[in-house]
């Protein structure tokens, strides 16, 4: 998962993100993969917001209301004075995501694109304080959140059948088997592909099939 | 959700399987899977897939008013309602999540309320009607608590 590119206008502040660097994959798989990770990104960086902590990993918590005005407006009109970006609530109502070629584009689509922009500074020109929410490009999100977008890839991929019993007919050790696994499923970690096959009916039964399942 | 298993030996399958819901995974689930669906709602989302962020209040002045924050719209003002919200087992193989037997019946009118929307308040769906899900943040920590459950009984 990586970042691409940053797009900054009047009607959008956005993050182009590749979801699939390195791995060909049919349309329809890339699609299914693009509205998963891209619900789950939504609903994480909503929860993280509200929590007045950045997604992006480097950002931690966001900074506290400084302007006196502002915290005084905050206070009438929503009753708390946190810095969760919600005055009106209408920026994040406009956050969302969108299906790319390369994967998806996750922002603040809409009339309220540059206010997302004075707090993501994505362009360089906002002066506020410092409040990502987006990922700028190179960046990355949390930890958490990049290995949990590996599973929704490589339950997907599981799901979709990319692995066939042609792939698994010169499997003698068990550490042949997880090298194409965990290839196929772009997944580094043992345990983690153990939990992949196990979340998958087909995947389980073709290594059943195959004689391969105690190696898992 | 329904979770299937195919097996060479159904029945040393089934076997294993009657203990698939215990006490000690509805623990988790509640810690794990409730606990993700009540940072969803607390942060102004429905937990359920295709339903998105909760709708805004329509006057904030007349509510809330100054009995508690306008934003985010998060199913709160005592905290009874989503204290009550949780994982229960209803057989060995069968888990429910949301609200049981067990509920103060005086908030029934507000969880059908909310959850399907009455008179003057909009839907905020917060516990999957038949054919709905949930949405992906939940489904994966459910996914992954059954993964390992399975796994565990079948190593």
């Amino acid at each position: 998962m990586k970042v691409i590119k940053n797009t900054t206008t009047k009607g959008e502040t956005s993050a182009s993100i590749d979801l699939f660097e390195g791995l060909d994959l049919p349309k329809k798989v890339r699609d299914q993969v693009s509205e998963e990770v891209g619900q789950y990104l939504v609903e994480q960086t909503l929860m993280d917001v509200n929590d007045s902590k950045s997604p992006v990993e480097g950002y931690g918590s966001f900074p506290a209301l400084t302007s006196k005005e502002y915290k005084a407006k905050k206070k009438l009109e929503v009753g708390s004075t946190k810095p969760d970006l919600q005055l009106s609530g209408e920026t994040l109502n406009e956050f969302s995501f969108k299906v790319t070629s390369e994967g998806i584009k996750i922002g603040v689509f809409g009339d309220r694109a540059p206010v997302a922009d004075g707090h993501n500074n994505l362009s360089g020109k906002s002066e506020l304080p410092l409040r990502r929410f987006i990922p700028g490009e190179g960046e990355n999100y949390s930890s958490n959140v990049q290995r949990e977008v590996e599973r929704i890839i490589a339950d997907t991929l599981a799901e979709n059948e990319v692995i066939e019993a042609k792939d698994l007919a010169d499997v003698n050790s068990k550490g042949a088997l997880y090298d194409i696994l965990g290839d196929r499923l772009g997944l580094s970690s043992r345990s983690e592909i153990r939990l992949a096959v196990f979340r998958n009916q087909d995947l389980l039964d073709l290594l059943r099939e195959e004689d391969l399942i105690d190696y898992i | 959700m329904r979770v299937k298993i195919k097996t060479p030996d159904p029945k040393k399958a089934a076997d294993r399987l009657k203990g698939l819901i215990d006490s000690s995974f509805v623990s988790q689930v509640n810690s794990e899977v409730v606990g993700e669906i009540k940072r969803l709602i607390r942060s102004g989302q429905s937990p359920v897939s295709g339903f998105g962020r909760f709708p805004q209040y329509k006057d904030r002045k007349e509510y809330p008013a100054d009995r508690k924050s306008a934003t985010p719209v998060n199913l709160t003002l005592s905290g009874k309602m989503l204290a009550q919200y949780g994982a229960h087992l209803i057989s060995k193989t069968i888990l429910g999540i949301g609200y049981d037997q067990n509920t103060d019946s005086h908030l029934e009118g507000q969880i059908i309320g909310n959850n399907e929307g009455t008179k003057g308040i909009p839907t905020r769906r917060f516990i999957p009607l038949s054919g709905e899900s949930f949405t992906v943040s939940v489904m994966i920590k459910l996914k992954d608590l059954y993964a390992k459950r399975i796994s565990q009984l079948f190593s």
